[in-house]
C-alpha cells in the first residue's frame, strides 16, 4: 500500500470529518457521518492483512485525538487514546473476514462494511469509555442515549458511503493496493 | 549475533495491550497524551477550517448586516452603547457590594481587561457541543476566554481546551456545559438608565435544554408577569468571567405556564446559531484568570 497516498487521503479525510460535520448532522442531533471511518472501511477492503491493522489504529487513532471527552459534571475534557482505535481495529478484522463474500468493487458492499464496522467501533468504544466511568471519570451521562446517537452516526455514514465510495473507487489505483498492483495471469 | 526484530503480530499485540490500558488509565496518568493533540490540530486545520466556512455556509448560524448599509452601522452602534450601559451599571452595582466588602475586611482584587481578537471556526464537533477555533497559545488565547458573535453580542461559549493555533469553544447552548445553569436578566426595549433599575429587573436561571434553545423551568409567576415575549436576555452571572458579564443569551420566545400556577417556564432562543458561526470574537482576559 502507497502510505503516502494514505496519509493525504487521511489528511483530507480529517479535514472533511471536522469541518462539514455541523453541515451534515441531522437537525440538532449529533448524528453525522464520518468521513475517517469511510476511509478505513475502504482500506479494509483492499489492502493486505497487515496494512489493513496498521491503518485501522491510525485511522482509529485520528478519531481518539480528534474528539475530546468530558469529564462530566466538570469543564475538564480529555483525550482519550484506544477506544476508538480499538474498536476500529475489531471492525477492519470483521471486514477482512467479510471482505471475500463481497463484490468489492460495488459501493454498496462498502456502504454495507461502513454499517458492520461502524456498529463495532462504536460498541467497543463505547463500552471502553463506559467501563472507563466505572472506576474512573465518567466522560457521558445518558448510556442509552451515546450508543444510540453512535449507532444512528453509523447508518448515516453507510448512507453517506454509497456516494463517497464511487470517488474513492475513482482513486483507488494512486493507493497501490495489492489487487491493483499484481499482475494477472498471463498465457505466454 | 543478529537482533531478531519484532513480528507484526507481536506489535499489534503489543499495541492492543498497550491502548487498551491506556484507554482505562485515570485523568493524572494521561493528561500527558492531550499534548499531541495540538500539533494534529495545527496539522488539520488547513484542511478543515475552509470546509468549516463552507459548512456554517450551509447552514448560516448568523445573517450579518452588510457593512455598507446605515442601518447596519446604527444597530450595531446601538448594540455596543446598551452593552456598555449595562455593563456600566452591573459594575455599579459591584462596586457598591466591594465598598462593603472592603469595609468588612475583604482584599481588594484589581479587574482584568480584555483583549479581543477575532478567531475564524476550523471544525466542530456536534457531539460534544463544542467547535474550534483557529487562534491557539501563539495568540494569548487561554482557557476561560469568552466567545462571541460578530454581530449582536451573541455568547456563543466559553474556551475550555487551547492548543498552540486552535482552540476547543464549549457552546452555551450544550447541555454538558458546566455550571449549566445561567443566571440572567431580562431587558425591556428602553434600558435600564440606573443601576436601581438594572437590580430590579426580572431574572432567570437558565439552562440548555439541548435543542438550541435555553431554558427555564420555574420562573415565579411575578417575575414572569414582568417579561414579555421578545425581550432580549442578557447574562449576570457571577461564576463566569467578567468579560462574559451583560452578553445577549438570545431573546424570550416563549412564557408557559405550568402544573402549578405559581411557575412558569420561559424559553430563550439564541439570537444566532453558536454552531454556525463562520467566526467568532474571543474576549480574552489580559492577565491572569477570568473569574470562572
Amino acid at each position: 500500500m502507497n502510505w503516502i497516498a494514505f496519509a493525504i487521503a487521511a489528511w483530507v479525510a480529517c479535514g472533511l470529518e471536522y469541518g462539514l460535520k455541523d453541515a451534515f448532522r441531522l437537525g440538532q442531533t449529533p448524528v453525522a457521518p464520518s468521513f475517517l471511518l469511510i476511509l478505513g472501511v475502504f482500506v479494509c477492503l483492499w489492502a493486505s492483512p497487515q496494512a489493513l491493522m496498521a491503518a485501522c489504529l491510525v485511522v482509529g487513532l485520528l478519531l481518539d485525538f480528534l474528539y475530546l471527552q468530558q469529564v462530566q459534571g466538570t469543564e475538564r475534557w480529555l483525550t482519550v487514546p484506544g477506544p476508538h482505535a480499538l474498536g476500529l481495529l475489531l471492525g477492519g478484522y470483521a471486514v477482512l473476514n467479510m471482505r471475500g463474500l463481497m463484490f468489492r468493487r460495488n459501493a454498496l458492499a462498502l456502504a454495507f462494511l461502513c454499517l458492520v464496522a461502524g456498529a463495532l467501533m462504536h460498541i467497543v468504544a463505547w463500552a471502553l469509555l463506559y467501563l472507563r466511568g466505572v472506576w474512573g471519570e465518567p466522560v457521558f451521562g445518558g448510556v442509552a442515549g451515546e450508543l444510540g446517537y453512535r449507532l444512528g452516526s453509523t447508518v448515516y455514514t453507510a448512507v453517506v458511503a454509497l456516494v463517497v465510495g464511487l470517488i474513492l473507487s475513482v482513486m483507488r489505483p494512486i493507493f497501490g493496493f495489492p489487487a491493483d498492483t499484481k499482475r494477472g495471469f498471463k498465457m505466454p | 549475533m543478529k537482533r531478531r526484530s519484532p513480528s507484526p503480530r507481536t506489535l499489534l499485540a503489543a499495541s492492543i495491550v498497550a491502548l487498551l490500558v491506556i484507554s482505562q488509565l485515570p485523568e493524572r496518568f494521561i493528561g500527558w497524551v492531550g499534548w499531541f493533540r495540538s500539533p494534529l490540530m495545527t496539522i488539520i486545520a488547513p484542511a478543515s477550517a475552509p470546509l468549516s466556512r463552507l459548512s456554517s455556509g450551509l447552514r448560516p448560524g448568523e445573517h450579518l448586516p452588510r457593512p455598507d448599509t446605515p442601518e447596519g452601522e446604527l444597530e450595531r452602534q446601538r448594540d455596543e452603547m446598551a452593552l456598555h450601559l449595562l455593563r456600566a451599571e452591573a459594575r455599579i452595582l459591584e462596586l457598591e457590594e466591594l465598598i462593603r466588602d472592603i469595609q468588612g475586611g475583604v482584599p481588594y482584587q484589581r479587574a482584568v481587561g480584555v483583549l479581543r481578537v477575532e478567531a475564524m471556526r476550523a471544525g466542530s464537533s456536534p457531539a460534544a457541543g463544542t467547535i474550534e477555533v483557529a487562534r491557539g497559545r501563539t495568540h494569548g488565547v487561554v482557557e476561560g476566554s469568552v466567545a462571541v458573535s460578530r454581530s449582536g453580542q451573541q455568547l456563543v461559549g466559553i474556551v475550555t481546551s487551547v492548543g498552540a493555533s486552535t482552540s476547543t469553544v464549549h457552546l452555551v447552548t450544550d447541555r454538558r456545559l458546566f455550571p449549566n445553569l445561567l443566571e440572567a436578566v431580562a431587558i425591556p426595549e428602553v434600558a435600564p438608565t440606573t443601576a436601581e433599575q438594572l437590580a430590579a429587573l426580572p431574572r432567570m436561571q437558565l439552562r440548555p435544554a439541548g435543542n438550541g434553545t435555553l431554558v427555564s423551568q420555574e420562573v415565579g409567576v411575578n417575575q414572569a408577569q414582568r417579561m414579555q415575549v421578545g425581550q432580549r436576555v442578557r447574562l449576570d452571572d457571577n461564576t463566569w468571567p467578567s468579560a462574559a458579564a451583560m452578553l445577549v443569551l438570545g431573546r424570550i420566545t416563549s412564557i408557559e405556564p405550568l402544573d402549578d400556577p405559581l411557575f412558569r417556564r420561559v424559553i430563550v432562543t439564541p439570537e444566532v446559531d453558536p454552531s454556525g458561526l463562520r467566526s467568532v470574537i474571543l474576549f480574552i482576559p489580559s492577565e491572569g484568570g477570568g473569574g470562572r
